[in-house]
């Protein structure tokens, strides 16, 4: 009497190294074939959207920036506009271009973790060492800006937190032209490695409709064939003064999304290029006390109105007028959004996180369907989750 | 009028109202009818499900008191559309993933922080909070401190 043969029920996670952090996945396996994987999240959910309808408007920045690790200053600029909007206010030229400026910074940096863990996924270790080497380098120039390696909170609502610092040019012009060689040799390592390629083609595909209808976004989605960028389609923080290409390719499998990604970088460096060297002088914030905090030694130290609205910013904080906003920006894994409540009071009322993450992963199901493990593990790598933007 | 939305498509709707907000404009659409405004404007274009979220109303004692908030998008021009369903309490909307597969995750992440269940969903379970936790984080009358402990991992 032949066995029936039934499927292997097996455990992926939540510690499996290539999960990308804390990702369970519930197999169901025919011998090495995937006939069905259910993703389950929530072992990162730290109610980052609870907290910050805790705190003050711009309390919130700092837990914001938390959600999506790699690239915070994304998130920071979908909140901050946000409340902006709500504000009804605009910011100088120069805070506009250093947000850009330094969200391209951050798009590079995220990707380039993606190139280095995606290899390693893969098998291909020395490539990691190289991109988390280089991906150091612009952390630094964060550091120095900001503070902090990551999660800096470095924009406010209504500016920054300071403004760029003495000889933070030299450093990002020695970093740009220093760029094109890391990407020759990530395309060196990776490219010209036929089991890299041959890893990555025809695997994790999905087509354009379901790619729709799933949310996806990002490199992700522009894998399928379609064009959509915010910075390009409804752009925000000024995009518009900045000539950059949305590169496109059209077979929804991995290896255009590494392509893609390769692709945005060299944009990404194009974009800090002209923010650096167009870079407008004047004012980093704007003008209005009640908003943005009189500058110490200039003002608070001699001034008691300043004194006062110092204090009352740091204690209360700002009362925005009641009202709803979104603001959608693109980051490295596809559209960020910020959907921000006011009722009257300086507290948020609701604080709603459209994380890419969340609905990219969503997806991943349909890509392995009666794929391999190993396509299951390309699969993961290729559409770049960030667990804790998934578990916000 | 709300930006990029055809209007024979909307005279088609005219129980629809149009809300401001800061930067866009939403359409308020009656509980029950929201499906065939979203398949109408999925046929119009708008075939990017980018978001659907929840907010609550309790602070200000609105009923009904949740507003249910769908994001959508044209692909080409990136162009959105806000549709706005208000939500009793205890009401059960009708899935959205007859229209938008990807409607899944996100109703199941609204009924575990909002207590708000979905019609003829496939799967309203718990997404991000444990199984057995009780109470609804997002809702507005949910303190921040004071609640139980988290409940044990792994049944002893």
């Amino acid at each position: 009497m032949a066995a029936e043969r039934r499927p292997l029920i097996l455990n992926m996670g939540p510690q499996h190294p290539s999960t990308h952090g804390v990702l369970r996945l519930v197999l169901e396996l025919d011998g090495e074939t995937v006939r069905n994987c259910e993703p389950v999240i929530g072992y990162l959910h730290t109610g980052i959207e609870k907290t910050a309808e805790n705190l003050n408007y711009n309390q919130a920045v700092t837990v914001i920036d938390r959600m999506d690790y790699l690239s915070p200053l994304t998130n920071n600029l979908a909140y901050v506009l946000a409340v902006e909007k709500l504000l009804h206010i605009e910011v100088p030229a120069r805070t506009r271009y250093i947000r850009v400026l330094f969200c391209e910074l951050s798009r590079i940096a995220s990707h380039l973790v993606w190139v280095g863990t995606a290899a390693m996924d893969m098998g291909a270790m020395s490539v990691f060492f190289y991109c988390f080497r280089e991906r150091e380098k612009i952390l630094d120039l964060i550091e120095m800006t900001a503070g902090a390696r990551m999660n800096p909170s470095y924009f406010r609502v209504g500016g920054l937190l300071a403004d760029l610092p003495e000889g933070f040019s030299e450093k990002l012009h020695a970093l740009l032209d220093e760029f094109p060689t890391w990407l020759q040799n990530y395309r060196d390592l990776l490219g010209a490695n036929v089991l890299w390629v041959e890893r990555l083609r025809g695997a994790a595909v999905i087509g354009q409709e379901a790619a729709l209808a799933y949310g996806l976004t990002g490199p992700t989605l522009r894998s399928t064939g379609v064009e959509l960028d915010l910075r390009k389609a409804q752009p925000y923080s000024g995009y518009e003064e900045f000539e950059f290409e949305v590169p496109v390719r059209h077979s929804g499998d991995a290896y255009d999304r590494y392509e893609l990604r390769l692709e945005e970088m060299v944009q990404s460096a194009a974009i800090i290029r002209q923010a650096i060297d167009r870079l407008p002088d004047g004012p980093w914030h704007i003008d209005d006390w009640r908003i943005y905090p009189p500058d110490k030694h200039q003002y608070v130290e001699r001034d008691m109105e300043a004194l006062i609205y110092h204090f009352k910013l740091f204690t209360e904080g700002f009362k925005v007028a009641p009202g709803e906003a979104y603001q959608g920006v693109e980051g490295p894994r596809g559209e960020i959004g910020c959907y921000v409540v006011s009722d009257g009071t300086a507290r948020p009322m609701r604080v709603r996180v459209r994380a890419p993450s969340f609905y990219n992963l969503q997806s991943l199901p349909l890509m392995v369907k009666d794929r391999l493990i190993a396509d299951l593990i390309t699969a993961i790598g290729s559409i770049d989750i960030v667990l804790g933007d998934v578990d916000r | 009028m709300v930006t990029g939305v055809s209007e024979p498509l909307l005279s088609a709707f005219t129980d629809v109202q149009v809300e401001e907000a800061a930067g866009h404009s939403l359409l308020v659409v009656p509980g029950g009818r929201q499906l065939e405004l979203l398949a109408a404007l999925k046929a119009d274009g708008y075939t990017l499900l980018v978001d659907i979220g929840m907010i609550d109303h309790w602070s200000e004692g609105r009923e009904p008191r949740f507003d249910l908030v769908y994001i959508l998008r044209r692909p080409k021009s990136g162009e959105a559309v806000w549709v706005k369903v208000k939500v009793a309490d205890g009401e059960t909307p009708p899935t959205a993933i007859s229209v938008f597969v990807g409607a899944n995750w996100p109703e199941r992440e609204i009924y575990d922080l909002f207590g708000i269940s979905f019609d003829g969903h496939p799967n309203m379970a718990r997404i991000l909070m444990p199984d057995e936790w009780e109470g609804h984080p997002l809702r507005r009358d949910y303190p921040i401190v004071g609640t139980k402990p988290t409940p044990p991992l792994a049944k002893e």
